[in-house]
């Protein structure tokens, strides 16, 4: 767990981050979003201390940071930046065992480790643990960045918009790969972006920023759902909020599970969000889909007046 | 040019060279005999010096560089090229060393015979020819092969005696113990003032980078140093060395004084301040910022981003900035001679003293030949170094 308390940190005068306070529980993602120069990357690169606050405290499971060496600190998180930085004189291999063999381990668990990796990042470690990172293409050189800050099994993983270089349709591929690399390890996230959608789809809490103070914290559908000004209405979307609202609620938060009466049809996965929801309905022609829960199997109806929250 | 197709164009280079060859056999003076080492003498072409086979034989090893040349593309095609420049350039060689010895024994033993215009563009148009073939060769031994034989083949031209009239191998002859010694000098001056500078140098560069803001007046302060001429340079430093050492005797007692080789590895180690620090900054600025922002993420220590990523990103640009850097101090140590600091420049001011053209030549062509073989030594060690690995 991650405490920020009064956290600020001013370069020349301005305060890039202001008292920010914010709780990161172990084992979720937090999405710091906001607009460009609102202190998102800087408050990311306090948790590592790449920078040091002015003022404040930041806690790592109930630890003072600043008494933590800055070299031990890091090698107990993993760091992504958005120009991943990889080693280009390096392999796949050896730039995955970076941190590993700073640590000192064996040769044969840091080759099962960086085996173990890439296959959860989604490469073949026998097509490219040999290459060289200019041999791959941008998103599998992200997807290597990811495997490296993962390598060391850190309690934290921090990311500096990872995803901003790659095209979108490799972006969305590599945020669902990051979800279920998180489902599947428990790593604690902070991610910093500026792309809604991906603070959505990645963020079980988004903390937005402006001016480096912390404006509104919470989920996403209880963000888009009450945004607490008119900047942060504008940053989600302003007039378009709304279609950003229906990616952040699932299906079954609108879906009548004690309809009896049955529709025809594909069920939709009450999982689903209201923005697939709404798309089907759109492509079928049709105000109502059946919906079923895949935990238990019961069925339901989605109406088009409940998606839209009549 | 980049769009044409293999072997589907003529080379014009080797031919162009190879005209320009041809012109300096059949017109320029090959030899020039003087009777003694002081007076300027008559030149004669080859033909008029070894007769009608020496021009035969010259002209036959220019033909086949003109039509290898000419050719289609084939493998090989350019070390063969490259064998044949090598083959004229110690044809010339052997031929004007075989003129001198016909000369000379004709003559009185205070004959001299010096090489002419005619010899020198026949070498330039031979060397060049190989150099640009050696270039444009795209295997490995193709480009080595042709080096290592032309300078074997010279090698065993001096050591066997067949230049041993030349007026220039006499010179040498004659001095040969004080060859020895200047050209150590001239290798201890390079070697000390290169090291002063690659230590100095180093560490501007090296602060220049760390701290930007800096590195700007750094620069405008060096480039001014580069822009005092050499030759006053040298001279620059005598007033206050001297003035250093009668205010501090005890500096004496260290080797320090206005004239003689503390001033020149000084002076030395200031001209390669410049290369050294840009290539440093340079070097270190080309690894980029990405890589040593997720190095330092990661928790590698300064001292380990330095040895992981800085060194060997920037070697490459490191290995280059040593190789102009020794070039460029053999040729500038020639003028530590003019302050007592000794070298092959010593050959050249005598020379000049006593309108010896030869042995002017002598010094000249020595730092020449040196600063050739320390470029193409470092670049064949660098070739062999930052080779990616086969993958």
């Amino acid at each position: 767990m991650i405490e920020f308390e009064s956290v600020t940190r001013s370069f020349g005068g301005t305060r890039a981050v202001d008292e920010v306070t914010l709780a990161v529980e172990r084992g979720t993602i937090c999405a710091l979003v906001g607009t460009s120069g609102s202190g998102k990357s800087t408050l990311l690169r306090l948790v590592n201390r790449l920078l040091d606050p002015d003022g404040g405290r930041i806690r790592l499971d109930g630890v003072d940071i600043a008494g933590i060496a800055p070299v031990e600190l890091r090698r107990r998180m993993g760091y992504v930046i958005q120009s991943v930085g990889l080693f280009p004189h390096w392999t796949v291999e050896r730039n995955v065992a970076t941190v590993p063999l700073l640590l000192g381990w064996p040769a044969a668990r840091i080759a099962a480790r960086v085996a173990e990796l890439l296959d959860l990042v989604g490469l073949a470690p026998d097509v490219h643990a040999r290459r060289y990172p200019d041999e791959l293409s941008g998103g599998q050189q992200q997807r290597v960045g990811v495997a490296r800050a993962l390598a060391a099994d850190p309690e934290l993983l921090l990311m500096d918009e990872p995803f901003g270089a790659v095209d979108p349709p490799t972006r969305r591929s590599l945020q669902d790969s990051l979800a279920a690399i998180q489902k599947r390890t428990g790593t604690t996230i902070i991610i910093v972006t500026h792309d809604v959608e991906e603070a959505i789809r990645l963020g079980g809490t988004l903390a937005v920023l402006e001016h480096g103070r912390l404006v509104q914290t919470g989920t996403p559908a209880a963000v888009l759902a009450h945004p607490a000004n008119e900047q942060v209405a504008r940053f989600f979307g302003g007039p378009l909020l709304g279609l950003h609202l229906l990616q952040a609620l699932n299906v079954g938060n609108r879906a009548n599970f004690t309809d009896p009466s049955q529709v025809g049809g594909e069920p939709i996965d009450a999982d689903a969000s209201l923005e697939t929801a709404l798309a089907r309905m759109i492509a079928e022609g049709t105000s109502r889909l059946p919906v079923v829960n895949p935990a238990n199997g019961r069925r339901g109806v989605l109406e088009l007046a409940e998606l839209v929250g009549l | 040019m980049a769009a044409a197709r293999p072997g589907g164009r003529v080379d014009a280079l080797p031919l162009l060279l190879a005209a320009i060859a041809l012109a300096a056999v059949a017109f320029g003076g090959f030899i020039v005999v003087a009777p003694n080492r002081l007076l300027s003498g008559a030149p004669l072409t080859l033909w008029q010096a070894q007769g009608a086979g020496a021009p035969a034989a010259v002209l036959t090893l220019l033909a086949l560089i003109a039509t290898l040349a000419g050719l289609r593309d084939f493998r090989f095609r350019w070390a063969l090229i490259g064998l044949a420049a090598g083959a004229l350039v110690i044809a010339a060689m052997a031929l004007a060393g075989l003129a001198a010895a016909a000369h000379a024994e004709d003559a009185g033993r205070l004959t001299r015979v010096s090489l002419g215009a005619g010899f020198w563009t026949l070498l330039a148009a031979g060397l060049l020819i190989l150099a640009d073939a050696v270039g444009r060769e795209r295997s490995l031994p193709g480009k080595v092969v042709p080096v290592l034989a032309t300078g074997l083949g010279m090698a065993l031209l001096m050591a066997g005696g067949t230049l041993s009239q030349l007026s220039l191998a006499r010179e040498y002859a004659v001095r040969h113990q004080a060859y020895l010694h200047e050209l150590l000098r001239h290798l201890e001056l390079t070697g000390a003032g290169l090291a002063l500078a690659l230590l100095i140098g180093g560490a501007i560069g090296l602060m220049a980078y760390r701290r930007p803001r800096r590195a700007g007046s750094v620069f405008a302060v060096l480039d001014i140093v580069q822009t005092i001429p050499s030759l006053a340079l040298f001279a620059l430093l005598i007033g206050p060395l001297t003035a250093l050492t009668a205010l501090l005797p005890g500096l004496r007692q260290l080797g320090i004084s206005g004239i003689g080789p503390f001033p020149a590895i000084l002076a030395l180690g200031l001209y390669g301040l410049l290369p050294v620090a840009r290539g440093v900054h340079a070097g270190l600025s080309s690894v980029p910022n990405a890589v040593v922002e997720a190095a330092r993420g990661m928790g590698l220590t300064e001292a380990q981003i330095v040895r992981h990523t800085l060194v060997p990103l920037a070697l490459p640009t490191l290995f280059q900035t040593l190789r102009i850097t020794l070039v460029q101090l053999i040729g500038l140590a020639v003028l530590a001679a003019l302050i007592g600091a000794g070298g092959l420049g010593t050959f050249i001011f005598q020379g000049l003293g006593q309108t010896a053209v030869d042995l002017v030549l002598l010094g000249a062509l020595s730092a020449i030949v040196l600063a050739l073989l320390a470029d193409i030594g470092l670049r064949g060690l660098a070739f062999l170094l930052f080779r990616r690995p086969a993958r």
